[in-house]
């Protein structure tokens, strides 16, 4: 232990702790721009700087363990004077177009600016460092905001695991982030999972417009657009729009519902239904590799950048990705095939089929050249939370006073596994309750599986492994999140030391409720908040839906008796299933 | 680099030891960004006060040569040299100890030309 003296006040630490975690320990807070705890601690920005007796400079508190006895001032005019002049240095190399950017009002930048009562006098207002945009199918970069922090470079090298962000520091005097020099971030092996997004404290990465898209086919009489929503994104807008934290699942829906309806979308529905159609499709696929005794695991494609993944940097796993669509593509060809033409009757061809998620890696899903039938596109554009929420500013709904709508949805209400979707474990959860009908021709009736739900969060993800006895064999499960875990998972099969029948990739950590669209939290209180969502979709399933596995939803069976006949069919397959190729991908 | 400019440890060990040498404003101004443009290539780019302060320093005092300096120029002049000790490494805290000994031996050839009264 060693005992320190902030401010004058005494504290006993353990030896290794930072000056900046022993201040926080006593109630002092010293601001941060670059730190992020165990990923992030370059001390780039030097704003955490404090005085510590003794030592001729400022010393940065995120990186500087204490010693004993140390005396540190962390509010003297010198190191206020200090914050302000570095906060002044980034100031002038950014461009400010705060009432546009894509942050919106979630900018760490800003509210230090703000705090420190930052003025321009001498050092101007900028033009940014850089003028270029990088682009991206789901993800994009303004490099005129980018205040060089490094967390997105250390995100995507230690979380993700990709390192498809860089800092180029060749000349040192004129640093970039980007990924490589010349490409977009698809080109370069992104897999678009948005977490660079959700740590920048600028807006110098967000997620690519589709508003304007959405506004043109909203615009446009002649269109019939429908919405289609996800179970996480429900508990966003509890955080986005400051809703009471007690509200069901159902309450928020309906709220959706009128919020959608009031921005001028013709129809809304959740993506549920395909959620529990989905589940009976992969686990007949699963039941099939088992009946055929394939040994090599079958990975989820749920997870549009666990594909991404694979298809970049495992290619010799491509053959055992589930060839089923994940549920929100599924659905939009459904909508514009069997729902339109048993309930809606429009014109298939004006249809036009917006999901509302909580990841930019579905913007980048759904240009994929396989999701299509028949040369119709299976969903037209993806909004994520942040820019639904931008959009009802602009018509100024006021989300929080909405009475809400009745969901319009023709589907019967669909299971409980289904909501589960958006946390990591939540597919296992729902494939085991299916899988045990259609090996064992009975039902299962202990439906909570022990580890294969997230409790707590971990910011690089976990790797949980459940096996359950069918058909006299043990069915060996494991559960993945997070780029770190995923690394580890292909690491641990290339050994041979372990077998599994499925593997659920989550490229996020704790699945799709710490998703890259997710609302912005920072640092400490993002535990807590992902613990609050899944709760809030745990709830759903354990209290609220009467019927929790998804081959017994109605509507799914319905489908199956009118369209499908039965899963993996022909018909199954040309609406329900895709293909996957190795891409070309340059990360330098 | 011209042959004639003496290398940069010399220049500062004459105004250490020395606080009585005075120097006219443009040879001082020179004889500065003559070591800023030394010491850039051993900017490593990663922290903002080295970065972006070094860079800043050398436009104001490019900013004297041009007769366009002022008082708010010293002071950010001054402000900046402060704000170096708060840099990552030794390059960035050399270069603001060393602009701090100028500041304090040549105040004088630095605030003069900007001086209101």
């Amino acid at each position: 232990m060693a005992t320190v003296t902030i401010n004058g006040t005494s504290v006993k630490v353990k030896n290794g702790t930072s000056i900046l975690r022993a201040a926080e320990s006593v109630g002092i807070n010293i601001p941060i721009l670059c730190f992020l705890e165990e990923v992030n601690e370059v001390g780039f920005c030097r704003l955490c700087v404090v005085e510590v007796e003794g030592e001729q400079d400022l010393i940065s508190s995120c990186n500087t363990p204490v010693k004993n006895k140390m005396r540190i001032y962390t509010d003297t005019k010198r190191v206020l004077e200090s914050r302000k002049t570095s906060l002044q240095l980034l100031a002038s190399k950014h461009r400010f177009d705060c009432w546009r950017c894509p942050k919106d009002g979630h900018c760490e930048f800003y509210d230090m600016l703000k705090q420190y009562d930052i003025e321009f006098d001498e050092f101007g207002p900028s033009t940014g460092r850089y003028e270029d945009i990088i682009t991206g199918l789901g993800i994009t970069q303004d490099q005129s905001k980018c205040i060089l922090c490094k967390r997105c470079v250390s995100v995507c090298a230690v979380e993700v695991t990709t390192r498809v962000l860089k800092f180029r520091d060749d000349d040192g005097l004129n640093p970039v982030v980007s990924p490589t020099v010349g490409l977009t971030f698809d080109q370069a092996g992104c897999i678009n999972c948005g977490q660079c997004v959700a740590v920048c404290p600028t807006g110098t990465l967000f997620d690519t417009d589709h508003i304007v898209k959405v506004e043109e086919m909203l615009d446009d009489k002649k269109r019939f657009v429908i919405a289609q929503t996800t179970p996480e994104v429900k508990s966003a807008l509890i955080e986005e729009f400051g809703l009471n934290k007690e509200l069901t699942c159902k309450k928020i829906d309906e709220m959706l519902n009128d919020a959608l309806q009031q921005l001028g979308f013709d129809h809304t529905l959740d993506v549920t239904f395909a959620n529990d159609l989905t589940v009976l499709e992969i686990a007949t696929e699963l039941e099939d590799r088992i009946l055929k005794g394939i040994e090599s695991p079958l990975f989820s494609s749920v997870c549009p950048s666990s594909v991404s993944y694979i298809e970049n940097y495992q290619p010799d796993h491509l053959t055992n990705i589930s060839q089923v669509k994940g549920p929100h593509i599924a659905q939009g060809a459904i909508l514009k095939s069997y729902y339109n033409d048993k309930y809606l009757e429009e014109d298939k061809l004006k249809i036009n089929v917006v999901s509302l998620v909580s990841c930019p890696a579905r913007k980048a899903e759904i240009a994929r050249e396989d999701l299509e039938v028949d040369g119709v596109r299976d969903v037209d554009a993806v909004l994520t939370i942040r820019e639904f929420a931008r959009m009802l500013r602009k018509k100024e709904i006021d989300f929080k006073s909405l009475a809400g709508i009745k969901n319009e949805s023709y589907f019967e209400p669909s299971s409980g596994a289904s909501v589960l979707f958006g946390v990591s474990g939540g597919l296992t959860t729902a494939i085991i309750r299916t899988l045990y009908n259609i090996l064992e021709k009975k039902e299962l009736s202990e439906l909570d599986f022990k580890d294969v739900l997230i409790k707590s969060h971990s910011k690089k993800g976990s790797i949980r492994e459940f096996k359950i006895r069918m058909m006299n064999m043990d069915i060996r499960f494991a559960v993945v999140d997070g780029g770190a875990s995923m690394k580890e998972i292909f690491r641990i099969l290339e050994t041979g030391k372990k077998k599994y029948h499925f593997i659920e990739l989550m490229a996020c950590a704790s699945g799709c409720i710490n998703g890259g669209a997710m609302p912005i939290n920072f640092n400490d209180k993002l535990n807590d908040a992902i613990v609050d969502r899944a709760n809030l979709l745990y709830l759903e399933d354990t209290l609220y839906r009467p019927n929790r596995k998804a081959h017994l939803n109605k509507s799914v069976a319905n489908i199956y008796k009118d369209f499908f006949t039965q899963p993996s069919s022909k018909q199954a397959h040309k609406y329900l299933y895709r293909d996957f190729s190795v891409k070309d991908i340059r990360n330098e | 680099m011209n042959a004639n400019e003496p290398v940069v440890n010399d220049l500062f060990t004459k105004w250490i030891l020395d606080s009585e040498t005075k120097i006219n404003e443009s040879e001082l101004i020179n004889k500065l960004l003559n070591y800023i443009d030394l010491q850039k290539p051993e900017i490593c780019g990663k922290c903002t006060p080295c970065r972006d302060g070094v860079i800043r320093m050398e436009t104001l005092l490019k900013m004297y040569l041009d007769k366009k300096a002022d008082l708010s120029t010293l002071k950010e002049l001054v402000q900046l040299t402060a704000n170096l000790r708060a840099s990552r490494c030794s390059v960035g805290l050399d270069i603001g100890k060393n602009f701090e000994v100028v500041l304090e031996n040549n105040y004088n050839t630095l605030y003069n030309p900007v001086r209101k009264y």
